[in-house]
């Protein structure tokens, strides 16, 4: 901007007006307030009305769900879907599929594919664990579409949207949007029903959804070629329900520089494929772990989670960027402060804001949280 | 646990000019300044538990106005873009110590803020228009002090490529 634009700017701006408060407009204004107060108090109890009345309709029929279709095998003889109380849905690609529901709670669906193939619309709920087993294979629903094939040999996994995490042979691999990965069987037969598969065998084999055609008519066993990524299985710590942070590491490839894995998250960010953003981040905060940018990983990770809903993540990922010190941690104290809000521990944020006050007594957030304790 | 009525009344009276003048400036829209006002003290009601440090309770009130406020305009835009409001009139933005060329320029920096993201208008007012301090504006929209800056700068440029000419 040339100077004389940015001092005619400055002067012109001198004169935007102070907006003036006498007594009837403050009169005016705290009448506003109390009305806007009834308003909202009326609509919120409105709301506490419906929210109840939905969740009593909900666990009634979740009840009834139960009632009906306890543990009895689900087989479809022709595609039609299977709509589960939670709102999410079974759809049958085969003849053959047979699906068995093993437990349905709020925090817990366990579906256990028999045989044929199945496609699975996931309804989003961080308090609800989703859980498919296929042979020797459990595949664990992060918020996602995806499909599960049982063949003969293998069963194999393909990702439509957002993310699964697959354990086979004691090891856990992420699945992302586009992946499918095909594990094969040692044995044949009913696999097991229990939340934790334990068993030994050979590798899994991760290909693009171009290289495996998944099948989506009654032809059960696809054609594998070209892994897209490497085969190893990192482990992964913290599913839902898991009291560890989901920050231990990732099945994305090692291969990736920071950069790229940096550019990927952001990109996936920008689109509000957060599910997505998630491997990269955790990549990011576990690969060099005590390095500045495994830092800024948890920081970003942290606000992740908190616009996404998963305080209590958030505040898990905070805490860590915490510890590590250096000029990042006063702020990822005070998001930690605030996710812990957010996720209804008080208490523990009102430990956590002393800790605060006593740690940085000049802190930048210091009013603010002096302001909001007790 | 908030704060009292009394309390609340109290606030009120003393800081309302102040949340005021700060909701003006980045909404540039008397119509809206009131409604602004309200929204921000309700809130100081739920998040204010005391007020003791007047320079702490400023400091908040300044932090939630600006959320408020950028609420607001992000409502306003997309409401402005299915014509369920009318265009702004900005020419009562200058006070009456405004030449009519000041009153012109005021009005045009605000319509070509109104074509820039909320979060981006409301640094580039904040550093410009409230004089706070570039930390001040990145504490304020609650971003680092380098996003502030390119915020800024970003404005910058696009005023100066529009106006400038």
């Amino acid at each position: 901007m040339n100077t004389d634009f940015h001092s005619e700017l400055s002067a012109a701006l001198e004169h935007v007006k102070d907006s003036p408060w006498d007594s009837p407009r403050i009169a005016k204004g705290l009448s506003g307030i109390k009305r806007k107060k009834r308003n909202r108090a009326l609509a919120s109890s409105g709301i506490t009305l419906a929210a109840a009345a939905l969740i009593f309709g909900l666990s009634t029929k979740m009840a009834q769900h139960l009632e009906l279709q306890p543990v009895a095998t689900q087989t479809s003889p022709s595609p039609s879907p299977v709509n589960l109380a939670d709102g999410s849905q079974i759809i049958p690609l085969a003849e053959t599929t047979r699906v068995q529901l093993r437990h349905a709670s709020e925090e817990l669906i366990v579906v256990e594919l028999e045989a044929g193939s199945a496609h699975f619309e996931v309804s989003p709920n961080h308090q609800r664990r989703f859980v498919v087993h296929s042979a020797e294979v459990k595949v664990e629903v992060l918020g996602t579409a995806f499909q599960v094939t049982r063949s003969a040999d293998h069963s194999s996994v393909d990702v439509e949207r957002g993310l699964v995490r697959v354990t086979h042979q004691g090891k856990e691999t992420l699945l992302r949007a586009g992946d499918a990965a095909a594990f094969p069987d040692e044995s044949i037969g009913v696999g097991s029903t229990d939340d934790s598969v334990d068993t030994n065998a050979a590798d899994s084999r991760h290909l693009s959804r171009q290289n495996l055609r998944t099948p989506r008519s009654s032809t059960p066993n696809p054609s594998i070629e070209s892994p897209r990524r490497p085969s190893s299985s990192p482990q992964i710590a913290g599913g839902p329900g898991s009291d560890e942070a989901p920050f231990a590491s990732t099945a994305l490839p090692s291969n990736r520089t920071a950069a790229e894995l940096w550019a990927a998250a952001d990109q996936a960010r920008e689109e509000r494929r957060y599910g997505d953003a998630i491997p990269y981040l955790v990549e990011l905060s576990t690969r060099v772990p005590d390095s500045q940018g495994a830092q800024n990983a948890l920081f970003t990770l942290g606000r992740l989670y908190l616009d996404t809903g998963d305080a209590s993540r958030a505040a898990s990922a905070f805490a860590k960027a915490q510890r590590m010190g250096g000029q990042l941690a006063e702020h990822a104290l005070y998001r930690e402060i605030q996710a812990l809000i957010a996720g209804g521990d008080l208490s523990q944020a009102e430990r956590r804001t002393a800790k605060y006050l006593q740690r940085y007594p000049e802190g930048r957030y210091r009013e603010e949280l002096q302001a909001r304790s007790p | 646990m908030g704060l009292e009525n009394k309390d609340l009344e109290h606030l009120f009276q003393q800081y309302a000019s102040y949340v005021g003048a700060i909701a003006l400036r980045l909404c540039g829209r008397t119509s809206e300044v009131d409604d602004i006002v309200q929204d921000v003290f309700i809130a100081a009601q739920r998040g204010l538990r005391e007020i003791e440090d007047p320079r702490g309770v400023r400091r908040w009130l300044a932090r939630v106005t600006v959320r408020t406020a950028q609420r607001r305009m992000r409502t306003l835009k997309l409401k402005g873009m299915i014509g369920l409001v009318d265009e702004p009139d900005y020419n009562t933005l200058a006070g009456a110590s405004a030449s009519p060329e000041q009153m012109a320029l005021i009005s045009s920096v605000y319509r070509e803020l109104d074509q820039l993201p909320a979060q981006q208008r409301t640094a580039w007012i904040l550093r410009f228009v409230e004089g706070f301090r570039l930390e001040e504006v990145a504490e304020l929209c609650g971003c680092s002090l380098a996003t502030a800056k390119r915020r800024i700068a970003s404005t910058q440029t696009h005023l100066r490529d529009t106006l400038d000419g």
